[in-house]
C-alpha cells in the first residue's frame, strides 16, 4: 500500500511546510527566521497594523522572485526600504547586487536603485556586480549578518529567515485586515 | 455608470473642520499632489470624480475612477452584465496603472535630489539647461519637492499606502561670481535693505545670467566683519539722502526656477555726492 505523505494527512502547519518547501525549493526557511540580523525587523512587523509593516510586506511580495528580494524594478521596493529606514538597519549591512551597466536599460535600472537608496540613507549601500544568470534578477538586496564587504560568504548574506519573516507578516497582515473587514461588515449589517 | 474608488489625500482634521476658503485651497493643493504623484491624471480628468469624505479623525478628498456616461450600444454578444464586467475590469486596469506610476515618483524624488545636490557646483548656463531639459513629469515632482520640502506625503490607495519624504534641501543657490549694480534703497529693515530701480552696469562673465527685477531686497546678516560693517553704515547715509549708489552684490537664486531671490552685500563704491551726505550727515553742530 502506497504511503500517503501528501497535504491533508498531517496537521496545518505540516501541511503548510510541505507546500512551502514545494513552491518555494528551500528558499523560504522558518528555522532562520530567529537569525540576529532579523531582530529590528521582527520588533516593527510585529503589529500588523501598522502602516509600515503593510506596505513593506506588499513591497515584499512585489519584489520577492525565487528567493531574492529583487530590485528589477526599484519602485516596488520603496515600501520595504522605508521599513528598513524604521528599524534604523545601518546602510552597512545592506548590499546591492547588480548587472553591470552596460546598456541603457540596464543603466537606468542602476540609476533608479541609487534614486532609491540615496535618497532614504545618508550613506549609499554598497554595490556589488554580479552577472546575468536565469532566475536571478539583474539588481536585488541583500542583508548581511554583520557590515556587508565585498566577499561577504553567501551563508550571511542568506535571505531564507527574512524571506520566511516576511511571509508570515503577509498572512497576518492579511487575517487581520480579513477580521477588521468582517467586523466591520457585522457591524454595517447590524 | 460604474464607479471604483482609486486613492485618498488627507486635507485636514474632520473634527474641527475647515473653513470653505481654506478647505477649497486644500483641496487645490490635494489635486496637485495627486497629479505629482500621477502625472497622466490629467489626461483622466473626466473619468475622475472627488468626493469629500470623513474617516479616522480626517477630512480626505477622495478620488473615484468612473466609467465613460457615454451610453453602451447593445452590440449583437454584448450583454448588459459582459458590459458591466468590461467596464469594471478597464477601470481597475487603469487604477493598476495609476499605482505603478504613483510608485515612481519615490525614484522621481531620488533622482531630483541628487540633482538639486549638484546644482551649486554647475555653472548658470549648465544649471539653467538642467532645469530646462526636466520633462513635465519631472518639473511637477521639482515643484512640490520645494513646495513642501522635508513633508511626509502619503497617499492610501486601496490596498497599501504609497508614501514619500520629501527632503530638505536648500530653497537656494547662489550666482557665482558678483555683479555690480546701480540702485536706490527706499527702506530699511532688521533683516534686509529694499532696493528699487536697479540698473546691471557690468555684467560678469557669464553670459547667461538671470534678469535682475528693477526691485528687490538685499540680505542684512546680523554678524558680520567690522569692515562689512562700515562699508554697510554707506547705505544708510544712501537712503537718508535718497542717493543712487553703485553696489558689487552677488545674486542669490531660487533653487525651483533659478529666479533672483535676494541679494548678498559685497562692497558699495565710494561717491562724492556719497561723501558729501556723510558729510553732512556726522558734521558737528555747534552749541
Amino acid at each position: 500500500m502506497r504511503k500517503d505523505h501528501g497535504i491533508g494527512s498531517l496537521g496545518a502547519v505540516d501541511d503548510l511546510r510541505i507546500l512551502l518547501e514545494d513552491v518555494a525549493r528551500g528558499r523560504i526557511d522558518f528555522a532562520r527566521i530567529g537569525q540576529s540580523k532579523l531582530l529590528r525587523v521582527r520588533e516593527v512587523l510585529r503589529d500588523p497594523s501598522d502602516a509600515r509593516a503593510r506596505n513593506a510586506t506588499s513591497s515584499w511580495l512585489r519584489c520577492y522572485h525565487r528567493g531574492y528580494f529583487s530590485l528589477q524594478r526599484p519602485a516596488h521596493a520603496a515600501g520595504f526600504v522605508d521599513l528598513l529606514l524604521k528599524t534604523t538597519v545601518p546602510s552597512s549591512v545592506l548590499g546591492i547586487f547588480h548587472i553591470p551597466p552596460n546598456d541603457s536599460a540596464s543603466v537606468r535600472l542602476v540609476d533608479e536603485v541609487d534614486a532609491l537608496f540615496g535618497q532614504a540613507f545618508a550613506v549609499m549601500p554598497l554595490k556589488k556586480l554580479c552577472s546575468a544568470r536565469g532566475g536571478r534578477p539583474h539588481a536585488y538586496l541583500t542583508i548581511a549578518g554583520s557590515d556587508f564587504k565585498n566577499n561577504a560568504s553567501s551563508a550571511t548574506l542568506c535571505m531564507k529567515g527574512l524571506n520566511a519573516l516576511m511571509l508570515a507578516a503577509c498572512v497576518l497582515s492579511r487575517v487581520c485586515a480579513r477580521e477588521v473587514s468582517g467586523t466591520n461588515t457585522r457591524e454595517f449589517v447590524g | 455608470m460604474e464607479r471604483i474608488n482609486a486613492f485618498s489625500i488627507a486635507i485636514g482634521s474632520a473634527n474641527h473642520g475647515l473653513t470653505e476658503r481654506t478647505l477649497e485651497a486644500r483641496k487645490n493643493e490635494a489635486r496637485r499632489t495627486a497629479l505629482a504623484f500621477m502625472p497622466s491624471l490629467r489626461l483622466l480628468l473626466p473619468s475622475v470624480e472627488e468626493r469629500l469624505v470623513a474617516d479616522g479623525g480626517n477630512l480626505w478628498l477622495s478620488f473615484d475612477l468612473v466609467s465613460s456616461q457615454q451610453m453602451n450600444l447593445a452590440l449583437e454578444g454584448a450583454s448588459a452584465e459582459g458590459t458591466l464586467v468590461e467596464t469594471i475590469r478597464l477601470l481597475r486596469e487603469e487604477l493598476v496603472r495609476l499605482r505603478e506610476e504613483a510608485g515612481e515618483f519615490v525614484i522621481r524624488v531620488g533622482r531630483l535630489t541628487a540633482l538639486a545636490n549638484s546644482l551649486p557646483q554647475l555653472d548658470s548656463d549648465n544649471r539653467r539647461a538642467a532645469l530646462e531639459t526636466l520633462s513635465d513629469t519631472d518639473r511637477a515632482t521639482w515643484e512640490m519637492m520645494h513646495r513642501r520640502p522635508g513633508r511626509l506625503v502619503s497617499i492610501p490607495f486601496t490596498n497599501d499606502t504609497l508614501s514619500s519624504q520629501l527632503p530638505l534641501f536648500n530653497r537656494y543657490v547662489p550666482e557665482s561670481g558678483t555683479r555690480s549694480i546701480s540702485a536706490k534703497i527706499s527702506a530699511i529693515h532688521a533683516n534686509g535693505y529694499e532696493l528699487n530701480s536697479i540698473r546691471e552696469i557690468a555684467a560678469g562673465a557669464e553670459g547667461n545670467r538671470a534678469m535682475l527685477p528693477t526691485s528687490i531686497t538685499m540680505d542684512r546678516p546680523r554678524q558680520v566683519d567690522e569692515s562689512v560693517r562700515q562699508a554697510r553704515f554707506l547705505l544708510h547715509v544712501a537712503e537718508e539722502a535718497g542717493i543712487r549708489v553703485s553696489l558689487r552684490t552677488r545674486v542669490v537664486l531660487q533653487q525651483f526656477d533659478l529666479a533672483p531671490a535676494y541679494l548678498e552685500f559685497h562692497g558699495i563704491e565710494a561717491s562724492t555726492e556719497l561723501e558729501k551726505a556723510l558729510a553732512l550727515l556726522t558734521r558737528q553742530r555747534g552749541p
